[in-house]
């Protein structure tokens, strides 16, 4: 009943796959979530586990089989979400300038000239890209390219942000510049954020809470709260004893998934710290 | 990649200045003159041989007879004629296959479905020659206008067809997705992201119409017609006026050159960004 406060509402959600007659495959099972307006939700989990699905239901891209998602307390049923997607990929029009890209979804709804150009220098602005307004995608760097990206992202205003592994791709020291900059921005601009990564600290560092997977089929094993108040600095993230303590219960969480597997990836992340 | 871009200047500015500048210093021009040599090689041998006797200059008559019966042609206007009539069909053919090959190019690539029903078929329309299909063109339109165009517009469509769909269904799904989560309806996903992100694969297949669509021409007209530099080919070698001949063969010559490159300077305005990687 209280549901207008929240952000985002999942309540029961399934999702199943059937590729063609054979048994449909539930690959998202009975998924139940409320998101803070202005949270910063990241979620972790296996391969496998659904996460990109769960992504495309939140971006509306597909509807769930059963059980209901509430952006705004609508339902993405029956209205189109408009949301700021990042991606690993940064999905950059290759043939439009940085500021064409950035001002491209504007563009879809007819803003004027003047509104755009306005939009897109301060979005640039904000992830210190306005220097690049004028060269093409394929002369920046990565760290550069998912800059763009996120100021594309918030360019349109949008709902909510969702980040698909987005600083996956980039080498360690990008990869903690841009998170740095995304707390920054997550701090001032007041966006509630669901963030996909294999990261367990990455999870931990950025996120309110984090939301840890399991797979077969893809559930919530747990939501956890990270215990750091914002603003955070990535640099003194790592030796926070809190930070360390809960990345090693998510990284052990979801170890306990995979009983005979080695050491995954997952644990060796938590140990890096 | 950097030596791509210093060629346009150099290339434009003309082989005598090429000359003129620094031979030595200037590597571009070094190769703009050695990839010039072997035309103006062939240029001149063509005058010299008949004028030598290597060939006889009534059969083969030396290039300057050529130039001049163009210059009387155009003097006389009788070549325009000639002109608009070819370039008319030739653009009416080569724009409708444009037209049409994008259009259902975008449709059959964007549906795979469709696209994979309809594959074997459009292989073996595109593997027909048209010209073993002149005929058919002649029984069904006659042997007017319609059945000219239409059979420049078959020559040209299928280059720009397979392309087309080829381009379409390689657009990266990540790009309609960023696109559909901006909220991009289905018109704009079409116009504003399919399309130009195909746009660098369909540009090959444009350039190979144009050149079908002066082959097409000259077969076409060869075959049956009252105007056109292809009937000027033929006409004059009927009645053995072989300067007018080589003339008109010439004028086919440069206008394949300067189709080719003013689509050659289009696609690298088009496809700029991908330049500057």
């Amino acid at each position: 009943m209280e549901e207008k406060k929240w952000k985002i509402v999942l309540s029961n959600v399934c999702r199943d796959y059937d590729d063609g007659g054979e048994e449909a495959v539930n690959v998202l099972n009975r998924l139940n979530l409320h998101i803070r307006e202005g949270e910063f939700l990241a979620i972790v989990g296996p391969s496998g586990c659904g996460k990109s699905t769960l992504l495309d239901l939140l971006a509306g891209l597909s509807v769930p089989t059963s059980g209901e998602i509430l952006v705004d307390g609508q339902s993405t049923r029956e209205t189109s979400v408009r949301c700021g997607m990042v991606q690993q990929g940064y999905a950059l029009f290759p043939w439009l300038t940085v500021r064409e890209n950035v001002e491209f979804p504007l563009s879809l709804r007819d803003v004027p000239v003047e509104e755009r150009r306005r939009v897109s220098d301060r979005e640039l602005r904000k992830v210190f890209m306005e220097g690049y307004a004028d060269h093409y995608p394929s002369e920046l760097s990565g760290g550069m390219r998912q800059r763009v990206a996120i100021a594309r992202a918030l360019a349109s205003d949008p709902s909510f942000l969702l980040m698909d592994e987005p600083f996956a791709a980039l080498d360690p020291e990008t990869r903690e510049t841009l998170q740095d900059e995304l707390l920054h921005i997550a701090n001032t601009a007041d966006k509630t954020i669901v963030f996909v990564t294999h990261d367990v600290f990455e999870a931990a560092a950025l996120a309110d809470r984090v939301a840890v997977m399991t797979a077969n089929p893809g559930t919530f094993r747990e939501i956890v709260d990270v215990p750091v108040p914002r603003p955070r600095k990535i640099a003194t993230l790592r030796t926070l004893p809190e930070i360390r303590e809960t990345t090693r219960y998510i990284a052990r969480l979801i170890h306990r998934d995979q009983p005979d597997a080695t050491p995954g990836e997952n644990i060796s992340d938590a140990a890096v710290i | 990649m950097e030596a791509v871009v210093h060629d346009l200047p150099a290339e434009s500015r003309g082989i005598a200045s090429s000359l003129r500048g620094a031979l030595g210093r200037h590597p571009v021009a070094v190769r703009a003159v050695c990839s010039a040599a072997p035309v103006v090689a062939f240029l001149l041998f063509w005058e010299a041989a008949p004028r030598v006797g290597l060939v006889d200059p009534i059969i083969i008559p030396p290039l300057s007879s050529d130039a001049q019966a163009i210059a009387a042609m155009v003097k006389s206007g009788a070549i325009f004629g000639h002109l608009a009539a070819s370039l008319g069909r030739a653009s009416l053919g080569f724009v409708l296959s444009l037209v049409v090959g994008i259009a259902l190019g975008i449709l059959i690539g964007w549906n795979e479905r469709i696209r994979a029903t309809l594959n074997p078929l459009l292989t073996l329309f595109a593997q027909t020659s048209p010209i073993a299909l002149f005929p058919f063109f002649i029984v069904v339109f006659g042997v007017g206008e319609v059945s000219k165009v239409g059979i420049i517009f078959w020559g040209c469509v299928w280059p720009i067809l397979l392309n087309t769909i080829s381009g379409v269904s390689h657009v990266d799904p990540l790009l309609v997705k960023a696109a559909r989560t901006m909220g991009a309806t289905g018109g704009q996903m079409i116009r504003r992201v399919v399309f130009p992100a195909a746009l660098p694969e369909i540009f090959p297949g444009i350039k190979i119409s144009a050149s079908y669509a002066i082959l097409m021409l000259c077969a076409a007209e060869m075959l049956g017609a009252k105007a056109g530099l292809g009937y000027l080919v033929s006409y004059s070698q009927h009645v053995f006026q072989n300067a007018n001949m080589y003339a008109a063969i010439l004028l086919i010559a440069g206008l394949g050159v300067l189709v080719n490159w003013l689509l050659l300077k289009a696609e690298r305005h088009v496809c700029r960004y991908r330049l500057s990687a």
